[in-house]
């Protein structure tokens, strides 16, 4: 091999890389051993001699092993078996690895790659090519870490290393120090802050697919709520701006908006059975709808505007909801267990709700107290564990609070795998941390256990204000879900999940996010606009419109009446000559001019004579022409013969045979 | 006449030439490091491109970030060299061979891990050459027979003429020239056209290279093979210069020895006129007969299906009996028959080499003019070499063979399919070698 187109790595970097493998991705036994055997050829003196059918083997070995592993992997995770692939790479090429390291040659033939090479290698018509496989191990083992368990900042730095030590190994001769650690520290700068734009980029794509998705093909069901429990990794929603909402007071707490609860739990999914929705009557004079009967005590008035992508969407809705009033709204229509659709012309839609101590909502159904069967063993563990069996609701529910407050916590991050797929099993009694969807799934589990009825209720926590829009905002990141007990006789709103999340989801806001809730303020706007120009009476429309044109009259008023005026040259002026003046005068009295860059000749052979007078035409042209450019003009008999050949053609009406004058 | 490949076909060997394009930048381009970084990077960027799932895309924005810095400092790196070939005269195909580039670095800096690469260029019809051979049988996987790319690629070096590796360059301080060897072993004969030298250097990364393209034109002519020949039949025969009109045109052919007495019909410039004087009686000059050795090799370029290996055989065959060692005034002509019958005299080899090494077959036959051209000039030995035979030519060479004595018809590749004959001899394009040296034994010809 050519010294310049290779890289050598020393034994160790080697070693460490498969070491770090198995720390990071939970193989340490593996990764240690691996290690170990990696760097015994630095302490021994013998080497083994292979020949190139040794390699063969081993490499027609690895590759039936790796194809045994992949089929292992995917039959037993799906296409989630890609990961534990990259976690075993390094395990799956280490027998070609070491078989190098201890081999006399420390490389590896090309040939044992691939079969297209290794024919040709043995029919002799192509060279052997040896490769070296460290560079390429150190590269996998990288990969493979990075599925591993480590959080980023210990990630980072493991990467860096690995990936310094490659770049001191690649770095070219006689490059000094001072320019190759800048290039590196600009590079490690630069990584850095694109890992940073790739996660906000990432949940940026995925929010705008989802809504143009969501808007162009996906019909919602409103029926179900397919949660984020049992997904593994980091839970990441965007920074977008999806409700704002004015109050008359400021906030001292997080308002709950709810869009729809749900009562039946499955796979990670809740889902109700009240699919048919009823009409709300309006109250007469149309716009506004009563929700639950008017009752004693304060009412708060909230302004909500919300982007409906749809001309029939969820309302999300406060609880305690008693009126609805809004003009854009068309119709309203609710379950049989309270979640409310509204139907109104898609694009920005504002409405006003009253709220204040009330129901919240029909009775509780025999689904609000059914438990999942694989969840009953959890249940009763936990039941017995905080002593669950016997209470009062209001004691239950305060030993439920309490037990969630203080044995939980919060967290966006979900790793490893759940046996037998009970994530809420697994986060009730082992985890014990999670978002908001694994606190209201097991509240609500929980509080039917405790024979209290309960929903799952989903929507928004509202509790962000923004001066630029002058109104409190709920993002994408804000939306929430909490349980609702009926307790006493009303629904009331059940949220274990720690206070904590909100500063949590507050601090994941991106650097940038000033940029997006400036465009965002402005698209509400622009849509406000054109709401109200909508709105506008159609005869205030008229009367402007009007009166633009009758702006637009008066400035080019002037300009018409000079075009009237100006009357057209008059063409026989322009004549040089005196003696056609008659001709195209006649001829323009009949309207006949002659067309922008026609010449004379063509002009008159177009209107005048017919074929057997073309003669005297041809004379008269030629006639002018000499006359127009001759110096001292035409003699006194040919002109005079001009002058009467004009004559001629002036008496002659256009299209008649012309008097043969001489 | 060459045909132009199918619409499809034309289609895929652009893509060809697009992955070859590719696959050339990217081998100049990238460092060792730079492409092992590189794959590791497309690895981290399919596995991290849920962020939720692994760190990868972590290891993807670490490395894009190097490839980022690494292409700034490729602009910053523009090697300052000026670079000279010092090529041989000739090179001979198949065979190993070197030239020199001359590297002088006119920078201000001292150049390191300098890289070159001299670049051949393909004639234009070449890769169109190349598709067409590249449809032909001869792959030996399943992917060449059926996508045909691996077989096109060899097939476009084969046109280039040779495959050249990069050159390293050491240290070379500012000012100072290396001169570097350059193996070379060309895939064909004929012209080898280089176009340009692409200097190479890294940046400081070592994951990229900047590259100059030094545009240095020039060509080197890869001859046909030769092989000894120990003895050519009818050389320094006198019996085949005896009453033959010898050397036309090179001065006289007789010598003047002495005086006799006049006979009736001598002519009278031969009269001697001051013995005339002084005898009385017409005496007339004698004159003795002279000859020098005569060769004609006539090159036969016509096949009736092109078949480039049994045509290379013919030429090492011409080109091995021309360029064989022979007295000096022994005289050699070489008649090529291609598109016409065209005569060279041999001067100096090379010169004849370089001819033989640029010519092609030809389709039309060509044993009539040749014929032709033989009954009116040949003399000496005279070496027909050729790879056709069939029934009309056994006759033609037959009735030569009894003209011009020396006549010699070396049949490179072809079967007989005539009774053998003294004056013909096979040679078997594998082993031309071992033909040429029982040349002058000339064995019968194989019967078909």
């Amino acid at each position: 091999m050519r010294e310049d187109t290779r890289f050598v790595l020393p034994r160790a970097v080697v070693s460490a890389s498969a070491a770090a493998w198995g720390l990071v991705g939970g193989q340490l036994f593996a990764g240690l051993v691996l290690a170990a055997l990696l760097q015994l050829p630095a302490l021994l003196r013998w080497r083994l001699e292979l020949e190139p059918a040794h390699y063969y083997r081993a490499a027609d070995l690895t590759s039936v092993g790796f194809a045994a592993f992949a089929i292992y992997e995917f039959n037993g995770r799906g296409l989630l078996g890609i990961y534990g692939i990259l976690a075993g790479i390094p395990l799956s090429v280490a027998p070609l690895v070491l078989l190098a390291g201890y081999s006399e040659q420390q490389a590896i033939p090309a040939s044992a790659l691939a079969l297209s090479i290794r024919r040709r290698v043995l029919a002799g018509t192509a060279p052997e090519i040896w490769l070296d496989p460290g560079p390429a191990f150190v590269a996998l083992c990288l990969l493979a870490a990075s599925g591993g368990k480590l959080p980023a900042p210990w990630f980072d730095l493991l990467a860096a290393a690995i990936l310094c030590a490659l770049l001191v190994a690649a770095r070219p001769r006689g490059t000094s120090f001072p320019p190759w650690g800048t290039a590196l520290v600009c590079a490690g700068a630069l990584g850095l802050s694109t890992a940073a734009g790739l996660v906000r980029l990432h949940a940026g794509l995925e929010d705008a697919l989802q809504s143009w998705f969501t808007a162009h093909w996906y019909v919602p069901d409103f029926d179900r709520a397919t949660t984020s429990i049992g997904r593994l990794g980091r839970l990441k929603l965007s920074d977008a701006v999806r409700l704002r909402v004015r109050t008359t007071r400021p906030l001292t707490a997080p308002l709950l908006i709810a869009e729809a609860s749900y009562q039946t739990f499955r796979l990670g999914t809740w889902s109700t059975e009240a699919r048919r929705y009823e009409a709300v009557d309006a109250e007469p004079g149309g716009g506004a709808w009563r929700l639950a009967p008017a009752a004693p005590g304060p009412a708060e008035t909230l302004e909500i505007d919300l982007p409906q992508t749809r001309e029939v969407g969820m309302l999300p809705l406060p609880l305690g909801t008693r009126r609805l009033v809004s003009d854009q709204i068309i119709e309203i229509r609710r379950n049989a267990i309270g979640a409310v659709q509204a139907e109104a012309a898609p694009g920005q839609v504002r409405f006003r709700v009253e709220t204040g101590a009330a129901v919240g909502g029909p009775p509780p159904q025999a689904a609000d107290l059914v438990v999942p069967e694989e969840y009953a063993a959890a249940l009763r563990t936990v039941g017995a564990e905080i002593g669950l069996q016997g209470l009062a609701p209001q004691s239950a529910l305060a030993v439920i609070r309490r037990f969630f407050a203080e044995r939980f916590r919060y967290s966006l991050v979900q790793r490893g795998f759940f046996p037998g797929r009970l994530p809420l099993s697994a986060f009730l009694l082992q985890d014990r941390h999670g978002h908001c969807e694994y606190f209201a799934s097991a509240t609500v589990l929980l509080l039917r256990h405790a024979g209290i009825p309960a929903r799952y209720a989903v929507g928004y926590g509202v509790d962000e204000y923004s001066r630029l829009e002058a109104a409190y905002v709920a993002r994408a990141r804000h939306a929430h879900a909490w349980a609702l007990a009926w307790v006493d006789g009303r629904w009331m709103p059940i949220d274990t999940t720690p206070a904590l999340w909100y500063a949590l989801e507050s601090d994941a806001a991106g650097a940038t996010q000033w940029v997006s809730d400036l465009w965002s303020w402005a698209e509400f706007r622009l849509a406000r606009l054109r709401l109200a120009i909508e709105a506008l009476d159609a005869r205030i429309l008229l009367g402007l419109a009007a009166a633009l044109v009758l702006v637009l009259a008066w400035r080019l008023r002037g300009q018409i009446r000079a075009r009237r005026d100006a009357a057209p040259p008059a063409l026989a002026a322009n004549l040089p000559d005196a003696a056609l003046r008659p001709l195209f005068a006649a001829l323009a009295a009949r309207g006949l001019t002659p067309q922008p860059g026609e010449t004379v000749g063509a002009f008159l052979g177009r209107l005048l004579p017919a074929r057997s007078t073309a003669g005297e035409l041809r004379r008269l042209v030629a006639l002018y022409y000499r006359n127009r450019f001759r110096a001292g003009g035409l003699p006194e008999k040919e002109h005079a013969e001009l002058v009467a050949l004009a004559a001629d053609y002036v008496r002659a009406a256009p299209g008649t045979t012309l008097r043969t004058v001489r | 006449m060459s045909e132009a490949p199918r619409p499809g076909l034309q289609r895929r060997f652009r893509a060809f030439h697009a992955v070859q394009r590719l696959s050339t930048a990217g081998s100049r381009r990238f460092t060792a490091a730079g492409r092992l970084l590189a794959l590791l990077f497309l690895g981290a960027a399919i596995f991290g491109a849920d962020p939720r799932e692994t760190q990868a895309y972590r290891l993807a924005a670490f490395l894009a970030g190097c490839f980022v810095v690494a292409a700034v400092g490729v602009r910053r790196t523009r090697p300052r060299v000026l670079v000279r070939r010092e090529l041989p005269a000739l090179v001979t195909a198949h065979e190993a061979a070197g030239y020199y580039l001359c590297v002088t670095n006119t920078g201000a800096a001292t150049a390191h891990a300098l890289l070159l690469h001299d670049e051949l260029a393909s004639a234009p019809t070449a890769p169109l050459a190349a598709a067409r051979s590249a449809t032909d049988g001869g792959a030996d996987n399943w992917f060449d027979r059926r996508v045909g790319f691996l077989r096109w690629l060899a097939a476009l070096r084969r046109a280039r003429g040779a495959a050249l590796e990069p050159v390293v360059v050491p240290t070379l301080r500012p000012g100072a020239t290396l001169r570097l060897f350059v193996p070379i072993t060309p895939l064909r004969r004929g012209r080898l056209e280089f176009a340009a030298v692409v200097v190479a250097q890294s940046e400081p990364l070592g994951l990229l290279r900047g590259l100059v393209r030094l545009p240095l034109a020039e060509a080197l002519v890869a001859v046909p093979r030769r092989h000894p020949v120990p003895a050519l039949p009818g050389v320094a025969d006198p019996r085949l210069h005896g009453a033959q009109r010898l050397v036309r045109s090179t001065g006289s052919g007789e010598e003047f020895f002495g005086l006799r007495d006049y006979r009736p019909g001598d002519p009278e410039r031969h009269l001697h006129w001051r013995s005339f004087a002084k005898r009385g009686s017409p005496v007339v000059k004698q004159f003795a007969d002279r000859f020098r050795d005569r060769i004609t090799v006539v090159v036969d370029c016509h096949q009736p299906v092109a078949d480039e290996t049994t045509f290379e055989a013919l030429l090492a065959v011409a080109g091995s009996i021309a360029t064989r060692p022979r007295a000096a005034d022994c005289e050699l002509e070489v008649l090529v028959a291609g598109e016409s019958t065209s005569a060279l005299r041999a001067g100096a080899g090379l010169g004849l080499l370089a001819t033989l090494a640029c010519l092609e077959s030809v389709r039309h036959d060509t044993h009539q003019a040749i014929a032709a051209r033989l009954t009116r000039d040949a003399v000496g030995a005279c070496f027909v070499v050729t790879s056709t035979w069939d029934a009309s030519r056994a006759p033609t060479y037959g009735r030569l063979a009894a003209r011009v004595p020396g006549l010699r018809v070396l049949l490179v590749g072809a079967p007989v399919t005539a009774a053998p004959a003294t004056w013909l001899v096979a040679i078997d394009p594998a082993q031309v070698a071992a033909g040429l040296t029982h040349l002058a034994g000339a064995p019968d010809a194989r019967a078909a």
